[in-house]
């Protein structure tokens, strides 16, 4: 329950999460996400004593081809 | 008095089991499934072996896995059950506490790409059981069981395994025997389900198993000996 929970509490503060699990407590995000968006997601984790570490997925450069 | 060293003489035969694992130690029985099923003293093909490392079956499983869908906008829940036998047919005895280690695998294998689905293991149960060959008939030694709501929410597939640890007690003013009548036994059950969200145009599947042990990990029991 509470990951779903932790979904849907995400989802309503604009965040696009991919997947919560709580076997190793991930946070999965969709797309890569601001500091300050990072911010935001470990103050409402802070704020509801939950302990998940948050996968924020970089950016994919693009190759450049001569 | 004498200087000669004083021997003691066993008054029955040594068992092999015993002289195998020794008094006041521990015996760990690992679960695994055999291609060939095994016809004496019992037809099966889930099995308790030792000692570890304890090299599988090449043919058999390594897991039994069960799926449940769950219909748009609700939840649907399944089980997995399986009794493994221990092979061996030797006297033993079994007194103190039993340890059970289960490794469960969870996947939430189909979601809708857009609004959460849930994958969750709800339960784990395990049970000991001595299996009377001539009765065919098995009477409960004890169970433990945990709700553990193991969950995997998103939109996209992913997957988890866990173990999680049960104890048993055998009480010690009457210790569990098994010989080549009396067949100990591990029963597992996990309970499962699926969620698929109102809104969902994809159904949620969930998928679960029960890990066999391949050498030393995965679901295996460890006992007492006395």
């Amino acid at each position: 329950m509470e990951t779903v929970r932790i979904f849907k509490d995400l989802t309503k503060m604009g965040i696009r999460v991919k997947i919560v699990e709580n076997v190793s407590n991930t946070i999965q995000l969709a797309d890569t996400h601001t500091d300050e968006e990072i911010a935001v997601i470990e103050q409402y984790l802070k704020e509801n004593e939950l302990n998940y570490q948050i996968i924020n997925p970089q950016p994919v450069e693009e190759e450049t081809t001569v | 008095m004498s200087n000669r060293r004083q021997f003691i003489i066993p008054t029955h035969e040594p068992d092999f089991g015993k002289q195998l694992v020794g008094y006041h130690s521990r015996i760990k029985l690992m679960a695994q499934h055999i291609k060939n099923a095994l016809t004496k003293p019992i037809t099966t093909n889930y099995v308790l072996r030792y000692p570890e490392p304890c090299p599988a079956d090449i043919l058999g499983n390594d897991y039994l896995e069960k799926t449940v869908e769950a219909p748009i906008g609700s939840t649907a829940s399944n089980s997995i059950e399986v009794t493994f036998t221990f092979l061996n047919i030797n006297y033993l005895r079994f007194a103190g506490l039993a340890e059970v280690v289960t490794s469960i695998y969870l996947e939430l294998k189909q979601v809708d790409g857009s609004y959460p689905g849930t994958a969750r293991v709800k339960t784990i149960t395990v049970e000991l059981l001595k299996y009377n060959v001539e009765k065919e008939q098995a009477v409960s030694l004890g169970s433990a069981s945990k709700t553990v709501n193991v969950e995997i929410t998103g939109t996209a597939t992913a997957s988890q395994t866990f173990s999680e640890l049960f104890e048993i007690e055998i009480p010690k003013d009457n210790p569990l025997i098994i010989n080549e009548k009396l067949l100990l036994q591990l029963k597992v059950t996990v309970e499962f389900e699926a969620v698929t969200n109102a809104s969902a145009s994809t159904k949620t599947i969930a998928a679960c198993r029960i890990n066999f042990a391949r050498g030393s990990d995965e679901t295996y029991v460890r006992l007492p000996v006395v």
